[in-house]
């Protein structure tokens, strides 16, 4: 049965398995799940596109009772004891949400701090946790032999990419190209315009000029994976709502008029240069495979706050390409 | 994109970021748990056959049990809905919690229930909905040429053309974009609500000597009798139907199979929950839940006001009759609406009804539609067959080529609903095959949290009864209202489902248009020959399907 015949090439000994995901924002459950994937796919590169940190403190505050509260998922919170209180950091960070232990006064300050003083300690709310997730990182990736490539998004702070580097076993990619097993990576976290200003943001001439420079590091592109944060303009994997200049949905009819908001840089690059494959994350809503060109072009989309994480696995061996969308 | 404002309050703090959202609001999939069960045409199927079939039922207490077994169903899909707020309803839950041979098996049973629904619902627009609705305006107005269009219509070939004119409308519709065929959805829901509701009014504020007398005024040009309404209790008695109106329990747990053939797809919206709005949160239960009450709350408060103002046992009667040309002479079937109609014979009034009334029809195909498509899309999105049969159109971004194979593939099921000598065959047929889905389900729901357990600890469904996930008891639930209709259509004939009543094994081994079980067989088998097939031909592609099912250990 010629249907069934098994294509060597696919699965032979050259073959790399590669797993992609996106945009966990902040959700310690998905990275832990991340860094475990290599196990349960039998993945040798593991490639985070960026997008990690997450977007809410929530303040656990002390109580004078000994007590601590929060506010979480509409209603009130309590923990009596270091147990409790575990387990309510627990669901806090599950949610791609930052427990921060404090007390009312201090709430109190930061609330009535200016907004960039704000942002500046949210940041450090951030990079500390994200500390814990390299060393994590560390622990289980090493002796392995896995690959892990790991480079901020639109939304993460510039600080971010500092934090990647005191990994011993998570290299940082953004804004370089990495070799791996034959194959080679160019990638770039940073996105085009948005509506929110987010901390990494380009025009989209200097976005298409950065990827030209790293693709001249590029010495074979039928072998070459682009690793791009933003996805290529008006390709399926960048539908979503346009917004007004207040954030608000513009409404067709009462219902969210969708549009492609993807970069168009990223899209003449792909159409110009013709990589194997572009693996792309920024817009959750949108997942989907589709090809310019040969290139293949994959965005799993993200769903964080549901405790899975949308991936792809992608084989590659030599100038083939395989995807398979997995959420584990 | 919408996102988190940059903002600080004394219970979070929110820094700017990028979002999403989803094309589907919660308000939408409340209606879309409605429309499986449109109240209007729901009363005008299931009333009026359970009535005569099934002597001294009590028709509120069959709905309460429908209306338990729907919220035991939709607990287990809602809350595993919840955790994986995916498209393709029982597909993404069964296979994700039990296996995904199974769930390709469960996903072609709801998916022949859904194709021989829009083949007897496509039938249904012309036969209950736009026939009656002429000949009622036709009466009213006093027009022979309208009464006549009414009755032709109803006939075949013309349901049958109707139908299919019908599907391929709504496929049009859905293939220019899923949110205009929500502004479709909302105006057609609110125009046959409002209809409803003003039938409702009407029953209200009419006592029933002055229906009896409107009535009889109606009736006489037709039967030519002065007091055609106790003329047809008269003939049901001679005829030897039951109307006595004490309740006979055997009889009323017999019939809410009837009501649970309607009822129970409150969960309906599951099918699209990858593009519900929040969908990950208890709104997509809590949307369940609202269906369910819009969906038994109207339908009960209507039969309430036509007890009240018409009577259960002229209704009894008069459908006993129907029947009978020589005793029912009238041009439209004892519908409730022609029932209401006859109250004011005001042309615009009766206009109102009928147009109101047919606004159902569209309603309960279209979620037929959606069905088969959405499914589809999850297996190929999972890789279990090729991608390419879901190929999204550039321009609509709505699947166009799976939407018009759909509307071709209506067709069969079409000629067969409209040619049958019986009908009830159809949606016995259509019903019996929900029941394992919902059985698996219920395992589902049991299993998830004991086998994926980060992803259910990190869900909003991860709430406990005493000491036990709530997705346990629901699970159970499901299974037990699943095995009580699967029990209460194998086997009382009464229902219409073929062969019901005969041994397990004589409904198992027969063909799957003769037998209930043969048809469930048929369809899981097809189901494990589909994945296992897929698995073969992915694995040729270095594709290891299973790993699409796994969840990742956090730990």
């Amino acid at each position: 049965m010629g249907l069934f015949k098994r294509k060597k090439e696919a699965e032979g000994d050259d073959a790399l398995r590669l797993y992609y995901a996106s945009d966990i924002h902040g959700t310690e459950v998905l990275w832990k799940k991340f860094l475990n994937a290599p196990k349960v796919y039998d993945a040798r590169v593991l490639v985070m596109g960026g997008d990690i940190t997450g977007k809410v403190v929530i303040p656990i505050v002390q109580e004078d009772d000994g007590t601590w509260s929060a506010r979480l998922f509409g209603g009130r919170q309590q923990a009596r004891d270091e147990a409790e209180l575990d387990g309510l950091e627990r669901r806090v960070r599950g949610n791609g949400m930052y427990p921060y232990r404090t007390t009312h006064a201090e709430v109190d300050r930061i609330a009535g701090l200016p907004e960039e003083e704000r942002e500046q300690w949210f940041e450090s709310v951030m990079l500390r946790t994200f500390g814990e997730w390299i060393k994590l990182a560390d622990e289980r990736l090493a002796g392995t032999g896995i690959r892990c490539f790991v480079m901020p998004g639109n939304d993460d702070p510039q600080a971010l990419e500092d934090c990647i580097r005191q990994g011993v076993y998570v290299e940082s990619c953004d804004e370089a190209v990495v070799e791996f097993d034959g194959h080679t990576m160019l990638s770039l976290g940073y996105s085009n315009r948005t509506p929110w200003d987010s901390p990494r943001e380009l025009d989209e001439d200097q976005l298409y000029q950065r990827i030209h420079d790293l693709s001249e590091q590029v010495p074979d592109m039928s072998r070459c994976v682009f690793n791009l944060h933003v996805p290529p303009y008006d390709s399926r994997l960048d539908t979503a709502a346009e917004l007004d200049e207040n954030f608000t949905m513009v409404l067709i009819g009462k219902e969210p008029h969708m549009i492609p908001v993807g970069s168009t840089a990223v899209r003449q690059a792909i159409e110009e240069y013709q990589p194997l494959v572009s693996l792309h994350g920024h817009i959750h809503e949108s997942p989907a495979a589709n090809r310019i060109g040969r290139t293949l072009c994959i965005n799993p989309g993200s769903d964080y706050h549901t405790g899975r994480i949308a991936g792809c696995l992608v084989t590659l061996r030599g100038d083939r390409v395989v995807h398979q969308f997995v959420t584990g | 994109m919408a996102t988190d404002h940059a903002a600080a309050s004394q219970t979070h703090f929110a820094r700017r970021a990028t979002g999403f959202v989803r094309d589907v609001k919660v308000s939408d999939a409340v209606i879309f748990n409605v429309l499986p069960a449109c109240p209007g045409l729901v009363m005008a199927v299931s009333i009026f056959w359970v009535l005569t079939a099934f002597s001294g039922v009590n028709v509120y207490a069959c709905i309460v049990i429908t209306a338990i077994c729907s919220f035991l169903i939709s607990g287990a899909f809602g809350l595993l809905s919840q955790i994986m707020p995916r498209s393709g309803a029982d597909y993404i839950l069964i296979s994700r919690s039990l296996h995904p041979a199974l769930a390709v098996g469960s996903s072609i049973l709801i998916g022949a229930s859904s194709m021989l629904a829009m083949g007897y619902w496509g039938v249904f627009t012309a036969k209950i909905c736009i026939g009656p609705m002429l000949t009622m305006v036709g009466v009213a107005a006093d027009s022979s040429t309208l009464q006549s269009w009414g009755g032709t219509i109803a006939s075949k070939p013309w349901d049958m053309l109707v139908g299919f004119g019908e599907i391929a409308l709504l496929a049009l519709i859905m293939a220019y974009g899923m949110r205009f065929m929500m502004r479709v959805q909302f105006w057609l829901f609110t125009l046959g609500m409002v209809g409803f509701a003003v039938a409702a009014l009407t029953l209200l504020t009419t006592s029933r000597s002055s229906f009896i007398s409107h009535y009889n005024t109606y009736a006489q040009p037709f039967t030519h009798r002065p007091d055609s309404y106790h003329y047809f209790i008269d003939q049901a008695n001679k005829a030897g139907t039951n109307l006595s109106t004490t309740t006979d329990w055997h009889n009323t747990i017999v019939a809410s199979g009837a009501f649970i053939a309607f009822g129970v797809w409150v969960w309906f919206s599951t099918n699209l929950a990858g593009e519900i709005r929040q969908a990950g949160t208890r709104k997509n239960w809590y949307s369940m839940l609202a269906g369910l009450a819009i969906t038994f709350g109207s339908i009960l408060i209507m039969i309430a006001l036509l007890y009240h103002t018409i009577g259960q046992q002229f209704l009894t009667a008069v459908t006993a009759v129907s029947g009978d040309p020589t005793v029912y002479t009238l041009p439209n079937s004892p519908w409730w609406i022609t029932l209401v109609a006859a109250i004011h014979t005001n042309t615009l009034f009766v206009a109102f009804l009928g147009i109101t009334f047919v606004c159902w029809a569209p309603l309960i195909v279209y979620i037929q539609i959606v069905q088969p498509v959405r499914a589809l899309f999850a297996w190929a999105f999972d890789q279990v067959i090729p991608e390419q049969i879901a190929q999204i159109n550039e321009r609509t971004h709505t699947p166009v080529l799976l939407l018009g194979v759909i509307a071709v593939a209506s067709l069969p099921f079409l000629y067969a609903a409209a040619y049958t000598t019986s009908f009830f065959k159809y949606i016995a047929l259509s019903t019996i095959v929900g029941f394992p889905t919902f059985v698996l389900v219920g395992i589902g729901a049991i299993l998830f949290p004991y086998k994926k357990k980060a992803a259910y600890e990190a869900s909003v469904s991860n709430v406990s009864f005493l000491g036990v996930p709530l997705m346990v008891f629901f699970g159970i639930g499901s299974i037990v209202a699943g095995l009580f209709g699967a029990w209460l259509w194998l086997e009382y004939p009464q229902l219409g489902l073929p062969g019901a009543g005969k041994s397990l094994a004589d409904q198992l081994f027969t063909t799957p248009g003769s037998g209930g079980l043969a048809l469930i067989a048929a369809c899981l088998i097809a189901g494990a020959i589909i994945f296992y097939l897929g698995k073969a031909w992915r694995k040729s592609q270095g594709i290891d399907l299973s790993l699409n099912y796994l969840e990742i250990p956090p730990e």
